[in-house]
């Protein structure tokens, strides 16, 4: 988290993640080159630039995209997620070699510009066998182009949240073609069916693991869903009696969330209400909620934690005050907040939120309340 | 998770639960990643033995003809009976485009050619850099000229796979099959002669260089065929070590695959 729009913004862990990266690409690029050279010494340094980059580019996005889901589905990969930018644009520096050298080795040099060779030189789109599938490796290069070039903070803060989103989700559509671009390519010549089967793994393992950590959020957002007419809503008589906790006067815009020992201590609960997104933490014998959404890059705040007195983002660490949603100065993030109300052990939220940054009293738990 | 160990990236370190398992995470990927490196490089196809001798001057001296393609005879060494040994080398242009000479370059002109070799199977190409035409009196008598064609008269429908002869002979390997279509098009929309590389299961290997029934160029008609298993019929004739398949291109058509390897069928 940083206030100024540094280069890169280092830390100790990021240091570590880069050094690891860089002796993984190099020691791959290293013994393919030596193993190539040693196993078919006949293949030309084209083909073997051509098809190490090629193979490590594509090993790489699918670490990159496992690393999303296996995060959902146990926190402990979080340090992967940490500095996953990198490992993107390594993956696109690497990429962009093998792009090169293909368009050099088989379009340049000849009678017409390599780019209208890429796309002139087979239009047989029609056929699925006969399918130009460089060109499809070049739209797939062009995706990790521009996620590359907007992988920063800047360029976060300056297409919105939504936008940066949106583009950097197009990884999908770039593995997508990426595996066409294998499957209607180099594997309609090679013969092994181990290949295939390589092929063929890292899909199931990358859809597999997408799979496994939907059917987990879904189980996590039914949980937290909550009705405005279920059995536990404010009656109207509790609606207007003050409990002696609450400085707002209880609603009967108000939904049970759970109950207090529900929450552990610093930590949330998510809560869906009403289409509201919403994170409910304890702290300091006190309950306050923000939107469940980080600023940062969507992050879910429920998993987050309090620290030094701030809602902590599991995935960046980006901070806010939990009774403003306001990040810390001179940081400028901010979160819709929404009202607590307690009533005896039971926690109530009201969906409707306010402006973000809008500060919000924390309901307060009793010290002598034996469930705090 | 809501233990009470909780990672953020800009602390130092990391709780201990989480740097267990990155830890493993860095075990796993340091044994997947070389096993995946030599899984890939060990089952790939093989080479050819191709070669292409970029950066390695050859000065080559002959009688040039143009048709049906461009080529250098040249005397290549004594046979047993002390008789001149003659080959036929393909000439080639720089880059993807074939050999065009120079103006003033004739039929059964003597030549000197500088350049690069290219050659695989038994037979060679040649990369022409530069090109000098030797004396007229050069000419007279030169004992490559009297090479003649040995007409088969054979015709003959081959499968096979039409690619460019430079990168099938070694410029690059490999160079067939789909990753290779788009060169080989660019290549033979260039000027080089498409040729029909023929193998059987056996892995024995003949090219054929295609032109029309006339001798004439053939190039535009077969660009789409380009990297795909094909049938062609056509008069069979032999030029030193190279044939030549003066083909109906009316009979090209596409093939199944698993039609390539079942021989050649004389008619």
């Amino acid at each position: 988290m940083s206030a100024t729009y540094d280069p890169i913004h280092w830390t100790p862990h990021k240091k570590r993640y880069d050094w690891l990266l860089l002796a993984f690409t190099a020691t791959y690029l290293i013994l393919f080159g030596g193993l190539q050279t040693a196993l078919h010494p006949q293949a030309t340094a084209e083909t073997l630039v051509i098809r190490a980059t090629g193979t490590l580019a594509f090993l790489m996005l699918h670490i990159i995209l496992c690393i999303g889901p296996l995060c959902r589905l146990d926190h402990r990969f979080l340090p992967l997620l940490y500095n996953r930018r990198h490992f993107g644009v390594a993956t696109f520096l690497i990429a962009l070699v093998h792009g090169i050298f293909n368009l050099y080795q088989f379009h340049a040099l000849g009678n017409v510009d390599p780019l209208v060779s890429l796309f002139g030189s087979n239009t047989q789109f029609g056929s699925l066998a006969r399918f130009p599938f460089q060109s499809l490796g070049f739209f797939a290069l062009l995706i990790l182009l521009l996620m590359a070039a907007t992988s920063h903070d800047f360029w976060l803060k300056n297409l919105k949240p939504p936008v940066w989103k949106a583009l950097h989700m197009s990884v999908y559509a770039a593995y997508a073609m990426l595996v066409l671009h294998v499957m209607l390519g180099v594997i309609q010549l090679e013969k092994s069916p181990v290949l295939i089967g390589i092929t063929g793994l890292g899909m199931f393992i990358v859809v597999g693991l997408h799979v496994a950590a939907a059917v987990q959020q879904g189980r996590k957002d039914q949980a937290a869903l909550r009705s405005p007419g279920g059995p536990e809503k404010l009656s109207a008589q509790e609606a207007t009696t003050d409990t002696n906790t609450n400085i707002i006067p209880p609603t009967a815009d108000f939904v049970y969330a759970c109950e207090t020992t529900d929450i552990p201590e610093n930590r949330a609960k998510m809560l869906i209400i009403q289409g509201e997104n919403i994170a409910l933490f304890k702290y300091d014998g006190k309950l306050s909620a923000v939107h469940n959404l980080c600023k940062h890059q969507n992050g879910p705040l429920s998993e987050g934690k309090i620290i030094n007195g701030c809602i902590t983002c599991p995935w960046h660490g980006y901070q806010y005050l939990p009774e403003s949603g306001q990040s810390p100065p001179p940081f400028t993030e901010k979160l819709c907040t929404y009202d607590v109300q307690v009533n005896g052990t039971k926690v109530y939220v009201n969906p409707r939120p306010y402006p973000e940054g809008t500060s919000r009293p924390p309901a307060v738990l009793f010290t002598d309340d034996s469930n705090i | 998770m809501q233990d009470q160990e909780f990672y953020i990236g800009w602390n130092a370190t990391a709780p201990p639960s989480f740097a267990r398992v990155i830890r493993r995470v860095v075990i796993v990927l340091g044994l997947a990643v070389p096993a995946l490196a030599l899984c890939l490089v060990y089952f790939q196809n093989g080479f050819s033995n191709g070669i292409f001798d970029y950066g390695k001057t050859t000065v080559l001296e002959g009688v040039f003809t143009n048709q049906p393609v461009p080529f250098l005879t040249i005397e290549n060494g004594k046979d047993a009976a002390n008789q001149p040994v003659f080959q036929k080398i393909l000439l080639v242009g720089q880059g993807k485009f074939g050999f065009y000479g120079v103006p003033e370059l004739a039929e059964n002109r003597k030549i000197k050619v500088t350049g690069f070799l290219i050659y695989n199977d038994g037979r060679t190409a040649f990369q022409v850099e530069s090109v000098a035409l030797l004396p007229d009196n050069a000419i007279q008598n030169d004992p490559v000229r009297k090479i003649e064609s040995q007409i088969t008269n054979q015709s003959i429908t081959l499968r096979g796979e039409i690619a460019d002869p430079k990168c099938l002979l070694g410029v690059m390997n490999p160079a067939q099959g789909k990753p290779h279509r788009d060169c080989a098009v660019r290549c033979i929309a260039g000027g080089l002669p498409p040729v029909l590389k023929v193998a059987n299961e056996a892995g024995d290997t003949e090219y054929y260089l295609i032109v029309g029934p006339a001798g004439e160029p053939l190039n535009n008609q077969v660009l789409q065929f380009v990297g795909d298993a094909v049938q062609i019929y056509g008069r069979l004739e032999q030029q030193g070590d190279w044939y030549v398949l003066y083909a109906d291109p009316t009979t090209l058509q596409r093939i199944g695959q698993g039609l390539l390897h079942s021989g050649a069928k004389c008619n």
